[in-house]
């Protein structure tokens, strides 16, 4: 690694039109195709990035539509608004999209839009392979909507409990979408996962050793190793449950030395830490916001990566604590309820360590900081009725309530959507280089706030009151009219407060002001750039001297030159300390990720009729990854240095 | 406390338990929310910005020590907090746990069945089990061990006046108890999502008095009696001769079969189709005309008898008291 | 010029952070080695989430097994030792081809790589054949019951990261014997370092399936 002068057309400084021809070149190099082919062939992840987050808020705005439906039927004792079928499928898919559909493809998509720029780099590790898994998650997507709206959505619960689940009790072929659904997302998923890892291990700014890296960067990091592990044992199961369907294999079935509870350890294994999957990086855009809004970095940096960390290990160690109901050995269940109420203190921890940083800052209360003020106003009160479910007595009454839809929204719209939110307000001018309406995102952040409470604080009163969950009507003579009522009418403010923010959103796409490179006065790498970044980020790749990279240097920023501007190449460096290391030749755009996507589509389709296509479509599916690994056109190697271990 | 029908309208011990514990941790839940409250709102009261981007706030390391030493006092005290609950929790375990010198427990086997509810009670003389549908009756103060089966899928058995609940999952024979202190009518409801109508499988529970209890369980136990009245007797034979006996046991005739809930003493319920419908006479009609349109889903099918006979069945149900 | 909240926001490229080039990147190596390498990463990523699959597998075995007082239960034999242990004998042995072309590759000696590439493609073909004859060396269907279905999961879980495998060495094979294979020497590397993880991870799963059975 040389110090050497540079060639007079690398110091771009002294010569404003020489910045200008290597932002050309870069541009030409580095843009996609025209048209919808280059759509289809594109591998920059902001491309990709940007329509995985369009992707995942239209499941969203699905899913809330479906919700608000459900509202409408509870809202009065008996009423016929939705039959049982209609009103099962309608809380099995609410729930499947939530959790597959959007709250993780939705914190994957942000991270691979941020992360990259945050750390200084051109692109995520594996461009065609971030093309192939959103591809994969698309079609996912659309295999559970097309049953929805065939009336074959499924309707045995997100949670998709055996035996009701199973071929007995379930005929046809709605379980078995949902549990196919689950293996695209998966897939998605994971590869989504070993992106941000590999991303952010590998390809940092030169400086940006590992503790200088943003807090936003390490809990994606920390949530991609936790997807890693989980999601594998939420595939392994549906994977047994369809097989159980298709094959008679006896996984679930008692009769046959199968277990029902197998299903369930199984399931919770991966969906506890599931919810912390998703509730992780609310917590990093909360850090990112507020250091720019507090006017200083956030106070106790290792202490919340320790928290970060920790809460990512603790958090597979509490399942059990779904399963209280069930016979299992009761001294086993009491180290559950002390494990959950464990991982309160790192989370703690870190709400203190914001606070202390708001305390000691000069904070200013934008769309982006209320945001994160709900949150913590909100998720506290997820968290505390957490504690209810934690415990052991408790929960025996309150499990299966409404309690639990009570508890879980608190925590995942306070811990994540009021996070996601803010992210929203705060990145929106980085994306589009327009600015939001604060007038607009205060109206919708208060109408989301109080639609909140009043949608979900009557259904822990509810839970209370008795009434079971995942129940599609209830006698008038329960009592119950009032506060399902109430609750209904929450579910209508905050259709509209979402209202108000698309509206926002839209009427800013159009016509808010510009934004410029750094509107908030932020202190992480994406704000160095225009807003929207160019295709390749940086025209040179940074060089950062501390942990709050734009405001330890204040004017130029020192970077690296030397990679070439003929061929898409990004800087490689160091694990722990982010030394320069070597260049890496990335992709072109190609249509082999969407090939590849579409022949695993077909594999697992055809699958859940008929085994033959596993085989066929695996074979497709191979095809397809020869394209892929093929090596692509070579251009000329004429810089080509190789270095082989000692 | 009587919200009726709320966890905290308790009736035995356990409940109780279970609602102290549950009203600490409510004090606890608002004392910790308030104080993150008022430090947040603290917080958020001192030296403000004015301007967007304004000059970057320097914090000197006095402040950064005084923040390090106020968030370990805010940690620890949350970890004590947090040992107290556990520890409240343990002690609320062990008082909710089986009485092991239970005198003369009652055992009651519940079968669940997609979507009503089977009641057996295991006499300690084989000859006097009591087999009955959707209706619970125990005595006021004796502990009954409840053990929990299911015939299909995964139920859940809850009576929150008396105890959390247990599930009911085949393959498995869970168990809990329960104890009623007072005498009540409750009704319970299955808490774990079994297919289309979970929302309507309930059943009553009737707390009465020891004597009170055993006059009902030896009424139950007698067989129904040949009917006396001729329109009770043609809905008689409209019962064994149609569908009904295909599905359903009352004991004294040759209806056998546990395919759906019992009816030796129907007339006697206070409600039907597991806690659904008021049991009189006409939503029995309306019932076994078209169960699908009040249960969609349910096991049981129309029964489109003319009106003269489905009379006539009615008169004789109205008989097994 | 925009003003927003008071301040005045400086738009298009003016306003980004001017870059000062003080470092030159351009002689830093482009073909590195091992963990160097971003696709070493990305194969212990997928490792990682294999291994947890396998992992699902074999605690699905374990908990079935403790519903049963006999396993295999009464009535099922057990499998056959024979045609599996060939088939691990045979796997870690294709082992060495694997560990010599590595070496060939960091060598950048393309005639040793390819000759001991189609070596390891052999033998890993020869692998997978066997691993066909093993199920049914299990001597009972998938659908028998539940001992079967998690033997079958085992077995068959595995089974696709040696698919996986051998076809990326297939793959590899043809594209170092065809190409010029500068830059895919340290692919080639990796290619053995998965296979090492491959028949590591099957072993835990050949004593499941195979031998405690026998010992339980």
């Amino acid at each position: 690694m040389s110090a050497r002068p540079l060639p007079a057309e690398h110091t771009g400084e002294s010569d404003p039109k020489s910045i200008e021809s290597v932002h050309g070149r870069l541009e030409h190099v580095w843009r996609n195709g025209p048209g919808l082919w280059g759509w289809l062939t594109s591998v920059n992840h902001k491309s990709i990035a940007l329509r995985s987050i369009i992707t995942a808020f239209a499941f969203f705005a699905l899913a809330g539509v479906e919700a608000a439906l459900m509202r409408a039927q509870l809202a009065r004792p008996e009423s016929s608004l939705i039959g049982p079928d209609r009103y099962n499928q309608l809380f099995t898919v609410h729930g499947s999209t939530m959790m597959f559909l959007f709250a993780v493809p939705m914190v994957q998509s942000v991270a691979l839009y941020f992360v990259p720029i945050m750390i200084g780099t051109r692109n995520v590790a594996f461009p065609r392979l971030n093309a192939f898994g959103y591809w994969v998650y698309l079609i996912g997507g659309v295999l559970l909507y097309a049953a929805l709206f065939t009336n074959t959505g499924p309707d045995q619960g997100w949670f998709s409990y055996v035996p009701l689940a199973g071929p007995e009790f379930s005929p046809g072929k709605r379980v078995d979408i949902w549990a196919q659904m689950i293996t695209f997302t998966e897939i998605a998923a994971i590869v989504a996962a070993i992106e941000v890892i590999v991303t952010v291990f590998k390809q940092r700014a030169p400086g940006m050793s590992l503790n200088r890296v943003p807090l936003f960067v390490w809990a994606m990091v920390v949530m991609s190793f936790m997807v890693l592990v989980a999601m594998p044992y939420v595939a392994t199961a549906s994977m047994m449950l369809a097989m159980d369907r298709l094959i008679a294999t006896q996984f679930f079935n008692y009769a046959e030395g199968g277990d029902a509870l197998l299903w369930q350890h199984l399931f919770w294994f991966f969906a506890h830490p599931e919810v912390y999957i998703i509730f992780i990086p609310g917590l990093g855009m909360v850090s990112s916001i507020v250091a720019t809004f507090s006017r200083r970095p956030v106070f106790g940096y290792t202490a919340i990566v320790l928290s970060t960390v920790s809460i990512g290990f603790l958090s597979f160690g509490l399942w059990v604590h779904h399963m209280f109901a069930t016979p299992l050995p009761q001294t086993g269940q009491s180290f559950f309820t002390a494990a959950s109420a464990m991982i309160a203190i790192p989370t703690g921890v870190t709400i203190f360590c914001w606070i202390a940083t708001i305390w000691s800052g000069r904070p200013r209360f934008d769309t982006p900081m209320l945001y994160v003020v709900g949150f913590i106003a909100l998720f506290t009160i997820g968290g505390l009725s957490g504690l209810f479910l934690s415990a052991v007595p408790v929960d025996l009454q309150l499990t299966d309530t409404f309690f639990l839809p009570g508890h879980i929204h608190y925590v995942l719209l306070g811990g994540m959507v009021f996070p996601l939110f803010g992210a929203l307000h705060y990145w929106f001018p980085k994306v589009t280089g327009r600015m939001m309406s604060e007038r607009l995102g205060k109206v919708s952040f208060w109408l989301l706030f109080v639609g909140v409470n009043v949608t979900f604080f009557p259904q822990l009163l509810l839970g209370a009151a008795g009434m079971p969950r995942r129940v599609y009507t209830y006698l008038a003579d329960t009592g119950w009219g009032g506060l399902n009522l109430t609750s209904s009418i929450g579910a209508g403010l905050l259709a509209v407060g979402l209202l108000v923010l698309v509206v926002n959103i839209a009427r800013s796409l159009a016509a808010g002001p510009p934004a410029g490179a750094d509107p908030w006065g932020g202190e992480t790498l994406e704000w160095a750039v225009s807003s929207p970044a160019p295709d390749y980020n940086f025209a040179y790749i940074p060089i950062v001297h501390g942990r709050s990279a734009l405001w330890a240097d204040t004017g130029d920023l020192d970077a690296v030159s030397g990679l070439r501007e003929d061929r898409r190449e990004v800087l490689q460096t160091t694990m722990l300390d982010a030394e320069p290391d070597s260049r890496h030749e990335h992709p072109d755009p190609t249509i082999v990720p969407l090939l590849a996507a579409l022949a695993t589509g077909v594999t697992l389709i055809w699958g859940i009729f008929d085994p033959i296509g596993f085989a066929v479509g695996g074979a497709l599916t191979f095809l397809a990854l020869g394209a892929w690994g093929w090596p692509q056109k070579t251009k000329p190697n004429t810089h080509e240095i190789v270095e082989v271990p000692k | 406390m009587t919200w009726a029908g709320s966890i905290f309208d308790t009736a035995g011990g356990p409940a109780e338990r279970i609602a102290r514990l549950t009203w600490f941790l409510i004090i606890v839940s608002v004392v910790t929310y308030l104080l993150l409250l008022v430090a947040t709102g603290i917080a958020m009261r001192r030296a403000r910005a004015r301007r967007l981007r304004e000059q970057l706030a320097d914090t000197g390391p006095d402040t950064e020590s005084r923040l390090t030493r106020n968030i370990s006092i805010a940690a620890i005290a949350t970890t004590l907090i947090l040992l107290v609950y556990v520890t409240a929790t343990a002690r609320t375990g062990k008082a909710i746990a089986w009485p092991v010198n239970a005198r003369q427990p009652l055992t009651i086997e519940v079968t669940g069945h997609q979507w009503w509810w089977q009641f057996r009670y295991r006499d300690s003389v084989p000859s006097n089990w009591l087999t009955t549908s959707n209706e619970l009756h125990i005595p006021v103060g004796r502990p009954v061990r409840v053990i929990l089966l299911s015939n299909d899928v995964i139920h859940s058995f809850w009576i929150p006046e008396l105890h959390g609940k247990q599930d009911l999952i085949p393959g498995h024979r869970n168990t809990t108890w329960i104890q009623a202190d007072r005498p009540g009518v409750w009704k319970a409801r299955c808490a774990e999502f079994c297919g289309h109508q979970h929302a309507k499988m309930a059943f009553d529970v009737v707390a009465e008095s020891p004597a009170r209890f055993n006059q009902w369980y030896v009424s139950q136990l007698t067989s129904a009696q040949p009917p006396t009245d001729s329109s009770a007797r043609r809905g008689h034979d409209v019962f064994m001769q149609r569908t009904c006996i295909m599905c359903h046991t009352i004991s004294g005739t040759q209806a056998g079969s546990s395919v759906g809930p019992e009816l030796t003493h129907i007339a006697s319920r206070p409600s039907i189709a597991a806690g659904t419908l008021r049991n009189t006479r006409e939503n029995l009609g309306r019932w076994i005309l078209n169960p699908q349109l009040i249960k969609p889903g349910v096991r049981m099918p129309p029964n489109a008898f003319p009106p003269a006979d489905m009379n006539a069945l009615l008169d004789y149900l109205e008989t097994l008291k | 010029m925009t003003v927003v909240g008071e301040i005045p926001i400086e738009t298009g490229r003016e306003a980004e952070r001017p870059l000062r080039p003080v470092v030159n990147a351009s002689d830093l190596p482009s073909v590195v080695y091992g963990s160097r390498v971003v696709t070493w990463w990305g194969t212990v990523g997928f490792m990682l989430a294999e291994a947890a699959t396998l992992s699902a597998c074999l605690v699905a075995y374990y908990y079935v097994l403790r519903n049963y007082e006999s396993w295999p239960p009464l009535r099922t034999p057990p499998p056959d030792l024979f045609v599996p242990t060939i088939s691990l004998v045979v796997l870690i042995l294709s082992l060495v081809p694997c560990y010599l072309f590595a070496r060939a590759a960091k060598r950048l000696d393309k005639p040793a790589t390819v000759r001991w590439m189609w070596a390891a493609v052999v033998m890993m073909l020869i692998a997978t054949g066997l691993r066909l004859m093993e199920f049914s060396s299990l001597n009972v269907r998938w659908d028998a019951n539940a001992y079967a279905s998690v033997a079958w999961a085992v077995v068959f879980a595995h089974f696709t990261l040696l698919l996986a495998d051998t076809l990326e060495t297939l793959l590899f094979a043809v594209v170092m014997q065809t190409r010029e294979p500068t830059r895919y020497y340290s692919g080639v590397a990796e290619d053995a370092f998965y296979s090492y993880f491959m028949v590591a991870v099957w072993i835990p799963c050949y004593v499941t399936v195979y031998l405690v059975p026998r010992w339980v």
